[in-house]
């Protein structure tokens, strides 16, 4: 209780300290004649490195105080393992309290490498081929503009990219966000509406807040566990400084164990430089979330002080609707003028602010679909005689923050970087997992023997974790063709599909409890039935399998399919081996 | 694409001179030590190739995609080796 108690002050007081920094930081920086918003930008997210640093020496302390002890009485060799004592004790304990919500935010994160992809699956409607020439905006713009209401305070249309071949509309009354609509970029017609969220508008929320929107909480949880990954990092590699000597081993014949314990080292070490970009890039993405009083060093207190440095950083025009009709300029020469001041780059969204007002207004935005860099390059126009208003560029530091973003959200066209990232993020998903492993095996006999409680309900943790999410997240593609394939109203099918992945992750922590080790081998089997479930629903309900889906060109179809059963195999293989070995035992 | 396979093969090249650099895989696959001059030599033949490597994802990728890439290849090679080991490995012990 008390250890829980210095661990909750440390971790509350460290970040106190470093948010301080950050304000105090940024206000410094811009005093010495940094532009603010850059000062701001730069403090935060080096705020996320001090924090790690006092997380480290917070907790490192316990052991060097212990070593000073032991240094002055004497025995220096004891000194030297307080300290890595300590660290190895931080990292077994976050590893566990906190590697449930890690697994689920790499799985997830993993699955994102091909959102677009899994959305083309679950939305059988935008199957369609790719764009090769689209449509005028303007023509764009009338064949939308129907599917607006009149009392709308923007509208936007996404245009379709590379992945995604269709045109997302969205819209806004007032402060609220009207449903999306699709269209087909070609014909221009509406259509069906996809009855699910998607990867996109459910796995990629839930890969950063958790599905729990209540005050933000799930975010701060995502964050928290993003430090934890950083301190899990960084002291492994320090109390596994030996592996270096021999990064390579991995001893699969040998007793799980020590399997899993190679197999940890082994991910740990090669993909460090992957997992350590990847969680702190995640981070730095949520600079305002994660440090929101950051400005006010440099900016002051009151709402106007965030709303100019959101501006200054980010680049944002806006003025007030007049209430008197106005007209619209063409949307293509519009689109023209920003390529040239682009150099040829092209546009990825246009977005009407008061449409049908005097004075509305046209923002574009530049795609990145080519860089790795997240531009943040916009553009507005005055909407009725197609002036330029305002044009932005992200100053430097902003730059290296959208480059860290870019890196994480890959939102740019390079397929063998998208393959390496889904490997690497599956071997932060073994990482994890093996973690986990390694902690039981080395725990098991001795909580056997001793009657301890510790490895049974950590195991439940670990197998509702690792193999539960897998399970849930296969029951939301199989409900997502089996609620098609039983025609379920359409209105149904998002929210049901949630609460299938919701209950199903449920019952997988209640199984693991229940089982103990038997879990892992029955959700192997789990996974392999419900990817084979999920082949055969999406051949019955679309007639897409996967040779048809190869022959016609759809990729993404094909590829999810492919992905589906060689995860069938390995799951079907898991289940093999666990059950010879258990029969063994 | 044949940049993409030439930079793989030289970061699984670099990796596999540090691996047999190291006493601890060389000596595991059974065979006799290396002296330490020679064992500094592959290292250092190691190091030039996952340069060598490097280069030619900044070369051809530009240094955004470039250095991404490079470490990415870099980690793939490095698990495809650690495989590649144990199976040697483990083919050794059966025979």
């Amino acid at each position: 209780m008390r250890i829980l108690a210095v661990a909750a002050g440390i971790v509350l007081g460290g970040y106190w300290l470093s948010a301080q920094a950050v304000a105090l930081a940024g206000a410094a920086l811009a005093r010495l004649g940094m532009a603010r918003s850059e000062a701001v930008v730069l403090a935060s997210m080096l705020g996320f490195v001090v924090y790690l640093a006092l997380l480290l020496l917070a907790f490192g302390m316990r052991g060097r105080v212990r070593g000073w002890l032991a240094r002055a009485a004497g025995v220096p060799g004891m000194a030297a393992t307080a300290s890595a004592k300590a660290l190895a004790w931080l990292h077994s304990w976050s590893g566990v309290a906190l590697g449930g919500v890690l697994f689920a935010i790499f799985w997830s994160g993993t699955l994102c490498v091909f959102d677009r992809e899994i959305d083309r699956w679950m939305m059988p409607a935008t199957r369609l081929p790719a764009v090769v020439a689209l449509p005028s905006l303007d023509r764009i713009a009338g064949a939308v503009a129907p599917a607006v209401p009149a009392g709308a305070s923007q509208w936007r249309v996404d245009l379709p990219t590379a992945r995604a071949p269709v045109l997302d509309l969205s819209y806004r009354i007032g402060d609220k966000e009207g449903p999306e609509r699709q269209f087909d970029p070609l014909g221009l017609a509406v259509l069906p509406e996809p009855g699910t969220l998607g990867a996109t508008g459910f796995i990629r929320p839930f890969h950063y807040d958790l599905h729990v929107g209540w005050q933000g909480v799930g975010k701060w949880v995502a964050g928290l566990a993003g430090m934890a990954m950083l301190v899990l990092l960084v002291s492994g590699v320090i109390i596994h400084k030996k592996i270096l000597a021999q990064m390579f081993t991995f001893r699969p014949h040998k007793s799980l164990q020590r399997a899993s314990l190679d197999l940890h080292n082994l991910t740990g070490v090669l993909v460090l430089p992957f997992h350590f970009m990847i969680t702190l890039s995640g981070l730095c993405i949520f600079i305002t979330n994660h440090f929101p009083q950051a400005y006010t060093g440099a900016y002051g207190e009151d709402k106007a002080a965030r709303s100019a440095f959101m501006a200054e950083a980010y680049g944002k025009f806006a003025r007030p609707a007049s209430g008197l009709p106005g007209a619209m300029a063409s949307l293509d020469a519009m689109a023209a003028r920003a390529e040239r001041e682009w150099q040829g780059g092209r546009p990825y969204f246009v977005r009407v602010w008061h449409p049908g007002d005097a004075r509305g207004y046209v923002e574009l935005r530049r795609s990145y679909a080519a860089d790795v860099t997240m531009n943040l390059d916009q553009i507005y126009f005055d909407a009725a005689s197609g002036r330029v208003l305002r044009r932005f560029q992200a100053a430097p530091v902003m730059t290296v923050q959208r480059f860290l973003s870019g890196l994480h959200f890959i939102q740019f066209e390079h397929w063998p970087l998208r393959w390496l990232y889904f490997g690497a993020g599956l071997a932060g998903c073994i990482l994890i997992a093996t973690g986990f492993l390694s902690w039981l095996e080395a725990r098991r006999a001795r909580h056997a023997r001793l009657g301890l409680a510790g490895v049974r309900v950590v195991e439940g943790i670990a197998v509702g974790s690792v193999t539960g999410i897998v399970v849930a997240t296969l029951a939301l593609f199989a409900a997502n063709r089996g609620l098609a394939w039983f025609a379920t109203p359409l209105a149904e099918r998002a929210t049901s599909e949630v609460s299938i992945f919701f209950l199903a992750w449920a019952a997988c922590f209640a199984h693991g409890w229940w089982r103990g080790a038997a879990a892992w081998r029955e959700q192997a089997a789990a996974v392999a039935l419900l990817c084979a479930a999920c082949v055969m629903l999406n051949a019955i309900t679309t007639g897409d399998h996967i040779l048809r889906a190869a022959s016609r060109g759809m990729w993404a179809v094909a590829g999810m399919d492919a992905m589906l059963t060689l995860l069938a195999l390995v799951a079907a293989l898991a289940w093999h081996r666990l059950r010879a070995g258990a029969r063994r035992a | 694409m044949m940049a993409l396979l030439l930079a793989a093969g030289l970061c699984f090249a670099g990796l596999a001179c540090l691996a047999r650099a190291m006493p601890a895989h060389w000596e595991d696959l059974g065979r006799p030590p290396r002296s330490v001059a020679a064992r500094r030599r592959l290292r250092l033949l190691g190091l030039a190739l996952a340069g060598a490597a490097c280069f030619v994802c900044l070369w051809r990728e530009g240094p955004g995609f470039g250095s991404l890439l490079w470490a990415l290849l870099l980690s793939a090679a490095g698990i495809v080796l650690a495989l590649g080991l144990a199976w040697r490995q483990g083919d050794g012990r059966r025979r």
